[in-house]
């Protein structure tokens, strides 16, 4: 995997400029994937996938979603005709190639295939997922990897896996181009993080509608907005690190970098957004971080349960400095945890209170004053 | 309409015109399931039924040589909405492996795991009731001081370990061989591969095979816009559920490479 060098916005002008009014979602869980992204997108709030599907966005062009798991037919031709009539041109309308899944090998074996969807009628035999993707992602308006398999390869493509499998850019190729100037749109995750890809998915929607400029993608093709800050950042554990207070066991609400968690390093926004609708995130929650959206994984993160080699020299240091400014904050709070000596019962006033420059008048002239004293001056 | 094939006439069934209809793939079920039968729709009955999968990542391969304290963080990305039931099986073959048992207050917290599992996946179960006596018991624990919810463990060189669980859609039995530290053989054998297992080799319908031929049709449209919801229904009353469907032997008395002599 090699991510490209330059810029993501395209060097060829895009082809399709017009807004978009009607729009397909050919959205393919056929990959070598266990279907958890579409599972995981039917959990979203920021949008749900119904409100893009049912109309209910203004500004968005008309969405028609084809996916498998989701789909109200039975089955067969009866999905399966939009799949072919978008790979021969005649679906009337563009679309977006949402691949879940990584994309297997099938240049290193004689015969059969890794994996298939769908069956050619004129010979009986499964269409391989890897010959819908050269068909299709030439001609789609944009292509979006869902989740870590599709993004960079992800468990099915770990070290000794007899499928040769890899990321759809690694398929592709990093420096791919849509039919309108969009390199791949990576949104990885296991499973990708729900609000995370629909979110990417209306921005595309609202590029496509001509209301948005060109998605901004990092290097690794992710959006920017999306994954530029890292688990540690957003980690609502991470006070504790700062104060070198580590967890050396499981069941502690301490930092958990110690017993696993690669959170520091890992570019991901779960901490923060929650997992659904706010709710969880995988650190928070006591689960260590075992770096699920990199490219690496899982393979430079295993064996997931010790503490990551990288984290002993950075967790010293914090642990030494760390402990000396949590003794120092003690203190600070033991003074910050008790009110004020003055807030009693006595009958001495002990507030600090020194009537120097005002003396309280008797009730009689206080009325007195308030009559005579003409209003002098003043702007009114 | 479905994929349907020009007729084809039995002689020895008695002169039935039989007429192939597939859904390949199947919808509103994870992974990748064709079914292919044979209907008689003069009769109206499915006549014969054949399943198929068409994806195989090969987790028992790759999952050799791997720390066996990964084996429920890999194994639970085998399937995308019972990913929960393969850990927690994961985590019985290890604490056997390990020669340890998970204490009481941790017990209570998988098996609330697993309630909000069982909610989450098969949303029409009744859980919230057992859901809420699980947490007055859980309490009475924690009144009693039994606060510890994991034990400590050390990983064997050698150890074997096997968990069964009742997930969603069956038993499900995850096996372990560690070997010099490492697992040397890891088997997860799922419900939905026994359920949507096709024939064997004496011809024997799997279940979902079994229980749609001879399926009588009340769907009143004929071949040229038949949908099949009897028999989608059939084969979905099975909750399948394909990407851990394809599991693949060798064959008769072929041997690559043998890693662990144990496989159980």
């Amino acid at each position: 995997m090699e991510p490209h060098a330059s810029s993501p916005a395209a060097e060829k002008p895009p082809a399709v400029k017009e807004a978009v009014k009607e729009l397909h979602i050919l959205w393919t869980p056929d990959g070598m994937s266990c279907d958890g992204d579409t599972i995981s997108v039917t959990a979203a709030t920021l949008p749900s996938i119904e409100d893009v599907v049912l109309g209910a966005i203004p500004g968005l062009p008309k969405v028609h979603l084809h996916n498998r798991v989701l789909d109200a037919q039975q089955g067969g031709d009866q999905i399966m005709h939009y799949w072919h009539q978008a790979a021969e041109g005649t679906l009337g309308a563009p679309f977006i190639l949402v691949v879940e899944g990584s994309i297997p090998n099938e240049e290193i074996k004689s015969q059969g295939y890794w994996t298939a969807m769908g069956v050619d009628k004129r010979t009986g035999q499964p269409i391989r997922l890897n010959d819908w993707i050269d068909r299709l992602a030439p001609k789609a308006w944009a292509v979006v990897a869902a989740g870590t398999c599709a993004t960079y390869g992800g468990v099915h493509a770990m070290q000794g896996n007899p499928t040769g499998s890899m990321g759809l850019a690694d398929y592709l190729g990093w420096d791919f181009r849509s039919q309108a100037g969009l390199p791949i749109v990576n949104v990885p995750g296991c499973p990708v993080q729900p609000d995370n890809f629909m979110e990417t998915l209306l921005y595309l929607l609202y590029q496509a509608a001509g209301l948005a400029p060109m998605i901004p993608l990092d290097e690794l093709l992710r959006p920017t907005w999306l994954f530029g800050k890292t688990v540690h950042e957003g980690c609502d554990r991470a006070g504790y690190y700062e104060q070198g207070d580590v967890a050396r066991e499981y069941g502690s609400p301490k930092c958990i970098v110690k017993i696993g968690c690669w959170g520091p390093v890992i570019n991901c926004n779960v901490t923060k957004r929650g997992w659904m609708d706010g709710i969880g995130g995988c650190p928070n929650v006591g689960g260590i971080c075992i770096a699920c959206t990199m490219p690496g994984f899982p393979d430079k993160f295993m064996p997931f349960m010790d503490e990551p080699p990288g984290a002993k020299m950075s967790s010293a240091v914090v642990l030494t400095y760390g402990a000396t400014i949590r003794r120092l904050r003690e203190i600070t709070n033991r003074t910050a945890s008790r009110e004020p000596r003055w807030r009693r019962r006595t009958t001495v006033l002990n507030t600090g209170y020194h009537p120097t420059t005002y003396h309280e008048p008797a009730a009689a002239t206080v009325e007195k004053t308030m009559v005579e004293t003409p209003i002098t001056g003043g702007a009114s | 309409m479905t994929s349907i094939a020009q007729p084809e006439t039995i002689g020895h069934s008695g002169q039935r015109k039989l007429i192939d209809v597939n859904w390949d793939p199947v919808t509103r079920i994870v992974g990748n399931l064709g079914i292919y039968t044979k209907i008689d729709f003069e009769r109206k009955e499915v006549a014969e039924c054949y399943t198929t999968s068409s994806m195989f990542r090969g987790y028992s391969v790759f999952m050799k040589g791997k720390d066996p304290r990964d084996a429920h963080f890999i194994s639970s990305r085998i399937c995308g909405i019972c990913g929960d039931s393969h850990a927690t099986c994961a985590v019985y073959a290890q604490n056997m492996a390990f020669g340890i048992s998970t204490p009481r207050m941790g017990e209570w917290i998988l098996n609330l795991g697993e309630a909000a599992e069982y909610m989450f996946d098969h949303c029409l179960f009744q859980e919230n009731l057992v859901g809420a006596d699980f947490c007055e018991q859980a309490m009475a624990d924690v009144y009693a001081g039994r606060t510890q919810t994991w034990a400590d463990f050390k990983v064997p060189d050698e150890a074997l370990g096997c968990g069964f669980h009742e997930a969603t859609r069956g038993v499900l039995s995850h096996h372990l061989v560690i070997r010099d530290g490492l697992i040397a053989n890891y088997h997860p054998y799922p419900p939905t591969p026994w359920n949507a297992s096709p024939r064997d080799v004496y011809g024997t319908p799997g279940p979902y095979e079994d229980a749609v031929q001879n399926t009588p049709i009340f769907e009143e449209n004929g071949p040229d816009d038949f949908k099949g919801v009897d028999i989608m229904r059939a084969v979905r009353s099975f909750d399948p559920c394909l990407p851990c469907g394809v599991h693949m032997f060798l064959g008769h008395g072929k041997l690559l490479k043998t890693l662990s002599g144990i496989c159980y």
